[in-house]
């Protein structure tokens, strides 16, 4: 009873949320990766665990509910913030958050920033991830799809991750990543393609086409 | 005056805490863990009382990671008036909001420096470890798989230790390395991916023992 009046606010900017099936898709891939017991089908269930749980959720959806214009909105947003604080300064989220796929997962969400030009489905980042500007003048990081990035990684630049990439605990990747590929080390080198152990070093010229999305 | 009126409010402060850790079922890894702080902070009070070392701790120090160590180490009890006082101490001290202890077994006189953006989420923690900032100890690649770590271990600066793995008693992880395979004892392992160099001996016994030569 308690748990739902705090949340009023949460469920009302989730219905009314443009972006409602890409928070679905957010909650059914947290479910799905937490397996909590005990918890119904029904999407306002879902947002209940999820709230109550992880602080770095919390942090997500208020990056996924976005700025109202309205008055109504605003106050709603300002009310839900009150009820449950983020994590605001160790999880960052760029706008426009738009740019972030469905199915974002972040592990705990300490120290992590997440400023990419686009991110596909289903990235899953861990605690000290940075994904942001190498230097002044520089863009910033494409994601695929399915991306994995460890750990402490960085990827820094205007470069092209390519879809079902494993990006290893603390690697810093500053140049293309083609698709399939697992990358670690400082800087990163590919470690498997395709499933395969290999050792190559990573090339600027590394097919751009093909990769992101 | 002042001095004195400070003293006082000091003292009424740490009150609830120290009602609450003589109520705790697990005050014995208290005080172990309280007496390796002090230890680890080059601070031998050994003539003094545990609440005195507390006080230094809590406010001399005012270790924010400190609070983190003993909030979990009370754990989530299960009487009204232990819950009421807890969450009155979590109000009076609150913990740094960066440092996740998810295992449920960590031995006793675990030190954890400065404590920013640390996950411990191990299978297991054995007594005397020390884990520094920026250290993420758990699953690797979307798995359910967690490290054992054992006794005395030293996990330095930004180390990453990810998969089923054990580590041995007295290892020592140095600062940004990642560790993906078995640490016998007294080995170091160093750089991405970690190389294992075994018996680096008694030099690292003595880094992860925490005996400080007077």
């Amino acid at each position: 009873m308690m748990q739902k009046t705090r949340m009023f606010p949460h469920v009302v900017l989730y219905k009314r949320s443009s972006n409602r099936d890409v928070i679905d898709r957010d909650m059914n891939r947290w479910v799905e990766i937490y397996r909590p017991e005990k918890i119904g089908d029904s999407p306002i269930n879902k947002l209940a665990w999820l709230l109550e749980a992880h602080p770095e959720f919390v942090n997500l959806f208020y990056a996924r509910i976005g700025r109202y214009s309205g008055i109504v909105g605003r106050m709603l947003v300002y009310l839900a913030k009150k009820t449950y604080q983020p994590l605001l300064e160790t999880l960052r989220f760029a706008e426009p958050i738009n740019s972030i796929g469905p199915g974002f997962f972040a592990r705990v969400g300490f120290g992590a920033v997440v400023a990419a030009e686009k991110i596909g489905e289903n990235c899953w980042i861990n605690p000290g991830t940075t994904l942001g500007y190498r230097d002044e003048g520089s863009g910033l990081p494409v994601i695929g799809d399915n991306v994995y990035i460890g750990a402490g990684a960085k990827i820094l630049g205007s470069v092209i991750v390519g879809d079902n990439v494993i990006v290893g605990a603390n690697a810093v990747v500053t140049k293309n990543v083609p698709p399939n590929c697992t990358v670690a080390g400082v800087p990163a080198r590919i470690i498997r393609r395709d499933g395969v152990r290999v050792k190559e070093a990573l090339h600027a010229s590394h097919p751009p086409a093909e990769a992101g999305t | 005056m002042i001095q004195v009126l400070r003293k006082l409010t000091r003292k009424m402060e740490l009150y609830p805490l120290r009602l609450l850790l003589e109520r705790s079922p697990s005050k014995a890894m208290i005080e172990k863990d309280i007496h390796r702080w002090i230890l680890m902070h080059n601070r031998p009070m050994s003539g003094s009382s545990v609440p005195e070392k507390l006080a230094w701790l809590m406010y001399a120090m005012n270790l924010e990671e400190f609070r983190n160590v003993l909030f979990y180490r009370i754990g989530t009890p299960t009487k009204f008036l232990d819950r009421s006082l807890l969450s009155l101490c979590k109000t009076l001290f609150p913990p740094r909001g960066t440092l996740l202890l998810a295992t449920s077994a960590i031995g006793p006189g675990l030190v954890i420096m400065h404590g920013f953006g640390t996950f411990v989420d191990a299978e297991k923690v054995g007594e005397n470890c020390l884990i520094f900032q920026d250290v993420v100890i758990g699953c690797k690649n979307e798995k359910n798989d967690r490290p054992t770590i054992g006794n005395y271990v030293h996990i330095s600066v930004g180390a990453k230790v990810l998969g089923n793995i054990t580590i041995g008693d007295h290892a020592v992880i140095a600062a940004n390395s990642v560790v993906t395979k078995d640490m016998p004892p007294n080995s170091l392992a160093v750089g991405i991916p970690a190389r294992i160099i075994r018996n680096a001996g008694n030099r690292a016994e003595y880094v992860a023992s925490g005996d400080i030569p007077a």
